[in-house]
């Protein structure tokens, strides 16, 4: 099955779309200087998130998750593939014409410890990106909006002329969260947004998060390594291992009926806590080593953990529809038989 | 039951300040009790701030001599108490007697020396007299028993060729080189992915068995706790809030804050619009309230909360809690 029909299926109208975008880093270069190996961050990643939805992208650390945020954002320039935004091609966007669209979309970083200016008070940090893109116009405006932003996002209005050091950490999540806001934007690439933070602030921010989308309809990515926060945020899920997105659909169906070997490894992997869950759960141990994503051989790349690895595993495996709205990329689903 | 065991580490009225200035004097642990038994797992629960990583670098006085200042409290292990044991004899139990894995595997190894050297080191250190060939010998027996492959090429790499997953493994690998009796073990799994943490786990819980060591595990994470340790203690601003049983403190969560802490936790398969959230955040050393340090963020405090921090209490056998009010939070929840 061709991918972009499996979108196609899945949800319409798509707001931010994705088509086979790819990243490749060079890895080595020879005596002048041009590369001779790559290192494979992203390869043909397609998706879309519908208007006001939420894209949860699961996966560990190398995955490439992070990557697709930055690609999205134009902090890298894909190699390969195509962002679409509102149906409008933006990849190759630069200078004036990008503007309009670093406007709408904003990111908020996982840690809320560097990602803020130690020698800028809030109130400054959360104006900035209103004054660069001109969206008030007297000092009155602006504290005004700066004001409104920090009590929507939970924050004293007072608390404008503080230091980031003399906030929480938590705090600190909101208020990127309030400069992400500040722009006006319909789109946010949140990448591990709440993984630096406690437990109990990480449920407050996740609150919030939900909060503002329901008033500002906003269009999430959502980032992280942590398959219950994901679960609980997201509409539809992407899981990606190296690079490569191995299977996709809405959240319900990839965590009520895991397909993929390795989403089957990673929900297992994940610990329970209350006794009735962890009875119900059977570990799944993974063997062997992650291959380097440089310059990764043909096939399934999953190939050297993975408890049912064949020899057809060595061929590229194709897209296959494991039910309604739920798509895994995986030999052992060829027969359209759910052996695993 | 554990009453029946012998016990290894009996820490009592542990209290632990940290000198600032000459004015000023935090105090980030306070007359905390625990008991370690032979053979069982503690668990340390609690968030960033609250006092846990204090408590198990207390163990073998690790914190800054010059600033580090303990008002109350005995850690005895055996006959002996580490709090007021010589340095000199307290550095042939660290690493020996009781062994310590860090969180960062990638900062707790010296970029400098190989592998080998430095699983070697730990062993001549404490055995003078062993042998060169003999010490490697064992590191490569190590190497094999933690599941890595190839250890002899391991033993002459340097730390930066490996991944944060097989580091932590030889991390696990060198506190193991003395046979401890006691293992502490401060966030080992936070910094590697689920499927890595589910081998690290796996592996440390399999050793644990072989050589009938003690574990202190500390983490914020439940879902690790829950699988690792046999009894839990709960900490909140310094203080212990709650221990149980793993299996009881989950199910039958007496503390408000224990409470709080096992619902703003998204659970798989569950349908919520929101979460529970514990409203405020965890209050600053400096700032700690008098008094129960959780009462701001409670949802049952009362003025007695505010005046005094309430007796440890058996609620149920062998389930301790802290709380004016746990009646209430328990007939609530």
């Amino acid at each position: 099955m061709d991918e972009r029909e499996i979108m196609k299926k899945q949800v319409n109208p798509y707001f931010l779309e994705t088509e086979g975008l790819t990243m490749h880093f060079p890895a080595k270069t020879d005596a002048f200087g041009r590369p001779i190996s790559w290192i494979h961050a992203a390869d043909g990643v397609s998706f879309c998130v519908p208007k006001g939805k939420t894209l949860g992208v699961v996966g560990e650390s190398g995955c490439g998750k992070s990557t697709v945020g930055k690609m999205l954002m134009d902090i890298y320039h894909p190699t390969g593939g195509r962002i679409l935004y509102d149906g409008v091609d933006i990849t190759n966007l630069k200078g004036r014409e990008r503007r309009p669209y670093v406007q709408k979309m904003q990111l908020v970083w996982q840690d809320p410890y560097s990602s803020l200016d130690p020698r800028m008070r809030a109130g400054d940090i959360i104006a900035e990106g209103m004054k660069n893109f001109g969206l008030v116009k007297s000092a009155a405006e602006r504290k005004e909006k700066v004001e409104h932003l920090m009590e929507m996002c939970g924050l004293f209005p007072d608390q404008a002329q503080f230091y980031p050091h003399q906030f929480s950490g938590g705090q600190r999540q909101r208020i990127c969260i309030a400069r992400a806001l500040s722009t006006n934007p319909e789109f946010i690439v949140c990448d591990e947004a709440v993984s630096a933070l406690d437990v109990s602030i990480q449920a407050q921010i996740i609150n919030l998060l939900k909060d503002l989308q329901d008033e500002l309809s906003l269009t999430y990515l959502f980032i992280s390594h942590d398959l219950n926060i994901v679960q609980f945020i997201s509409d539809e899920i992407i899981v990606m291992y190296l690079g490569q997105i191995v299977e996709r659909g809405t959240t319900d169906k990839v965590y009520g009926n895991c397909a993929h070997p390795y989403t089957q490894a990673l929900f297992s992997a994940t610990p329970a806590f209350t006794p009735e869950e962890k009875k119900n759960k059977k570990r799944i141990l993974l063997q062997g080593d992650v291959i380097s994503p440089v310059d990764p051989p043909a096939g399934c790349r999953f190939r050297s953990r993975c408890p049912y690895a064949a020899e057809r595993c060595k061929e590229e495996p194709q897209w296959r529809e494991v039910e309604e709205s739920h798509f895994v990329r995986c030999h052992l689903f060829d027969e359209g038989g759910k052996t695993a | 039951m554990s009453k029946t065991k012998e016990m290894l580490l009996d820490v009592q009225d542990l209290s632990v300040d940290f000198r600032i200035d000459r004015k000023t004097t935090l105090s980030a642990v306070r007359n905390v009790s625990f008991q370690v038994y032979k053979g069982e797992t503690l668990g340390i629960l609690g968030e960033s701030g609250c006092g846990k990583s204090v408590t198990c670098m207390s163990i073998l006085r690790l914190e800054p001599e010059k600033t580090t200042r303990y008002p109350s409290g005995r850690i005895l292990f055996g006959e002996k108490d580490l709090l007021r044991m010589p340095v000199k004899e307290l550095s042939r139990i660290r690493g020996g007697e009781i062994g310590m894995i860090f969180q960062e595997p990638m900062t707790a190894m010296n970029p400098l020396f190989t592998i080998g050297d430095q699983m070697m080191e730990v062993l001549r250190i404490h055995n003078p007299r062993m042998e060169k060939a003999e010490a490697y010998e064992r590191c490569v027996e190590t190497i094999n028993q933690i599941k890595i492959p190839n250890p002899e090429r391991i033993m002459s790499s340097y730390p930066f060729s490996l991944s944060g997953g097989m580091l932590q493994r030889i991390m696990i690998g060198m506190a193991m080189l003395n046979r401890p009796k006691l293992l502490i073990c401060d966030e080992p799994t936070t910094a590697l992915d689920v499927t890595i943490q589910a081998q690290v786990l796996d592996l440390m819980n399999g050793l644990k068995e072989k050589q009938e060591m003690s574990m202190i595990f500390v983490t914020h994470d439940l879902g690790v706790i829950s699988e690792m340790a046999d009894r839990v203690m709960v900490m909140y601003g310094g203080r212990k809030c709650e221990q149980a049983f793993s299996e009881e403190l989950f199910s039958k969560p007496l503390h408000p804050y224990t409470q709080g802490l096992i619902r703003s936790h998204p659970r798989p398969g569950e349908k919520r619009d929101r979460l529970e959230v514990i409203p405020g955040s965890v209050p600053a050393l400096k700032d700690m309230p008098k008094g129960c340090p959780f009462h701001n963020r409670c949802p049952f405090a009362g003025s007695e909360c505010k005046e005094t921090f309430p007796e440890y209490e058996e609620a149920f056998p062998d389930h301790w809690v802290a709380c004016h009010h746990w009646r209430k939070a328990v007939s609530h929840g």
